[in-house]
């Protein structure tokens, strides 16, 4: 269960290492998501169901689609210039 | 129902969700003698050790069952969260509903209207959607036997419209979504002055005496948190229509 949980700790600190050094936003927004998906990982594993659930739903499903909606947004303004 | 296709599914929805209806009808019935897996007669049948201890460090703790708040609920996380710190879920709530004040202030109003997405996504949406509304049911209504809770299973039920906006599909109104939030954060503070005149505090839990481990029990628990998940699908549904117009 430790080694499950060390590869899993990787994952996130080279997502998150990851997510600030793009240029491109879009790939950033989609490994957020991956990086939030694995601390819910992370969080079962600390047995915490709970707040798994909370941000299996909320971090990785909610955040990624608002932060996608408003890539959009940017990119209709961007069109319109 | 415009062609057989819709029809079909619409069919296959009806069939999962009155499926479902018989099943949690058949278990808020049962007293022993319906869908007999185990011997459900004394706690220890039903509730988990490590729930019926309500300590999951101690191995050898044991624990007398008065009539207190964290009686009948078997999940110890919930019992602490609703029966004694419901005024922090409720101000998180409050907080994600002035948050859904300033998206309306902040976000220009030019929606963007929905491109009819690929036929994968647009038929298998319902199936989809029928399958979030009973996991985030599910949450709520088990929430005092099992982990999930009011906060979950809003967010897992807007999922369920977010899969509706993304497959240009016809789900809720805006206004409607209006009026779910306000008769749900009413309600909630209603129960609470009522509770205040009852047992002299605001939020405590008046209906005392269940059976642990049953379906419907745990009191005021399963009450509170319907009605935080509805509150909270209703804002989390109302940013999504912030960006796109509903069809």
């Amino acid at each position: 269960m430790i080694n499950f949980a060390i590869f899993v700790a990787v994952i996130m600190f080279l997502g998150a290492v990851w997510t600030v050094l793009t240029k491109d936003v879009f790939r950033a927004i989609v490994i957020f998501g991956i990086v939030s998906l694995m601390s819910s990982v992370m969080f079962l594993l600390m047995q915490a169901p709970d707040v798994a659930i909370t941000e299996a739903a909320i971090g990785s499903a909610i955040t990624t689609a608002l932060f996608i909606f408003t890539y959009k947004k940017m990119e209709d303004k961007r069109d319109e210039r | 129902m415009k062609d057989e296709k819709s029809l079909f599914l619409n069919i296959v929805t009806l069939l999962i969700l009155s499926f479902m209806a018989f099943y949690i009808y058949k278990v808020s019935i049962d007293t022993g003698s319906g869908i007999k897996i185990t011997d459900n007669i004394t706690p220890k049948m039903r509730v988990a050790d490590k729930y019926l201890k309500k300590n999951v460090l101690d191995e050898k703790s044991t624990y007398a069952f008065g009539q207190t708040a964290e009686d009948t609920s078997a999940n110890i996380v919930t019992s602490v969260v609703v029966d004694y710190r419901l005024f922090d879920t409720t101000l998180e709530v409050i907080v994600l509903f002035v948050t859904i004040l300033g998206f309306g202030f902040v976000i220009p109003k030019d929606k963007r209207s929905i491109k009819k997405p690929s036929v994968i996504l647009y038929r298998w949406a319902p199936i989809l959607m029928v399958l979030m509304l009973i996991i985030g049911g599910y949450m709520f209504i088990n929430g005092h036997l099992s982990p999930g809770g009011g906060f979950p299973a809003g967010a897992i039920i807007s999922t369920s419209i977010l899969i509706g906006v993304l497959s240009g599909r016809k789900t809720v109104k805006s206004k409607t979504l209006k009026v779910i939030e306000a008769i749900a954060g009413i309600s909630i503070f209603i129960i609470g002055i009522v509770s205040f005149f009852i047992k002299g505090n605001f939020f405590q839990n008046f209906i005392v005496g269940d059976r642990i481990g049953d379906l419907f029990s745990g009191g005021l628990i399963p009450v509170f948190y319907g009605l935080i998940a509805f509150k909270v699908a209703a804002e989390l549904s109302n940013i999504y229509f912030e960006f796109y117009e509903e069809c």
